[in-house]
């Protein structure tokens, strides 16, 4: 797994990756099936990078499920590069923790506290269709103030 | 045919096919579309619309292996920018994660299809 997510980016910091029955630091939940957390650059690319750390979950989620996760996060992340990361190096930390029975990430950037109405865009629109995809995909999800930036979190 | 990568996760192959009336532009799109070649996608699709307009685009999107929210900002800007010049685009889709967003979102109406 680490071979893998540091293939996609040498500039990514792994700060834990764990598996079950190999207890990693941080410790993942006892139950966990997998758990991993990426410190990801503020720019563009990362998006990518989350994204290729989902597909990598192939072994432990459906193919629906994993399809689901994967347009979350880019959503997620999306955001929080774009608007999560004022500062020239600022880091966005990506935390996943796949159980038998859900799979949740949490994303937490250190922009301003954000407010997240889900509204339809109104035919026409281009803007405003990330936070509606999560909305509608997630099993759950929820956004956090952390007093230094935001924690979106979200299960499939 | 011209092909082209936008960058590693994107490549845009333009096809012209000329005709009396004009010319049929078909631009298919392999790979992911998102934040990070959203624009370039914008750009390319607005130079073919100058003038000598074509008759016709498709955004053929069913070579796509991931599209999220902002790829799909980009092709709606695609498609205002063909409505401004009066030309008419229609998408190409197979099910996948591109009808899983177009569906999500509630656009897959906006859209005509060839």
């Amino acid at each position: 797994m680490s071979r893998r997510v540091a293939a996609v980016s040498e500039s990514v910091s792994i700060a834990g990756v764990g598996f079950s029955g190999r207890p990693p630091e941080p410790a993942p939940p006892s139950d966990a099936l997998v758990s991993f957390v990426l410190d990801l650059p503020g720019r563009v690319s990362s998006v990518a990078v989350s994204r290729a750390a989902i597909s990598g979950l192939r072994a432990f989620l459906s193919r629906p499920r994993l399809q689901r996760f994967e347009l979350i996060t880019s959503e997620v992340v999306t955001n929080a590069v774009r608007h999560g990361c004022p500062d020239p190096g600022d880091l966005v930390r990506f935390e996943v923790v796949v159980r038998p029975d859900t799979a949740v990430a949490s994303v937490l950037d250190r922009g301003q506290p954000f407010h997240a109405p889900v509204q339809r865009p109104e035919a026409g629109s281009v803007e405003g269709f990330g936070l509606l995809v999560t909305a509608e995909l997630a099993a759950w999800w929820q956004v956090e103030h952390t007093g230094g930036g935001n924690r979106v979190t979200y299960a499939v | 045919m011209v092909g082209s990568p936008v960058n590693d996760a994107l490549d845009l192959d333009v096809s012209v096919v000329q005709g009396a009336s004009g010319d049929l532009v078909r631009v298919t799109l392999r790979g992911d579309l998102d934040l990070a070649v959203e624009s370039d996608l914008v750009e390319r699709v607005e130079q073919l619309l100058r003038p000598p307009r074509p008759r016709r685009v498709v955004l053929d999107l069913s070579g796509l292996l991931f599209m999220d929210s902002s790829g799909l900002r980009g092709v709606l800007r695609c498609a205002r920018a063909a409505r401004e010049a009066e030309v008419p685009l229609a998408l190409g889709v197979v099910p996948g994660p591109v009808t899983l967003l177009l569906d999500t979102a509630g656009v897959t109406g906006w859209f005509d299809y060839e």
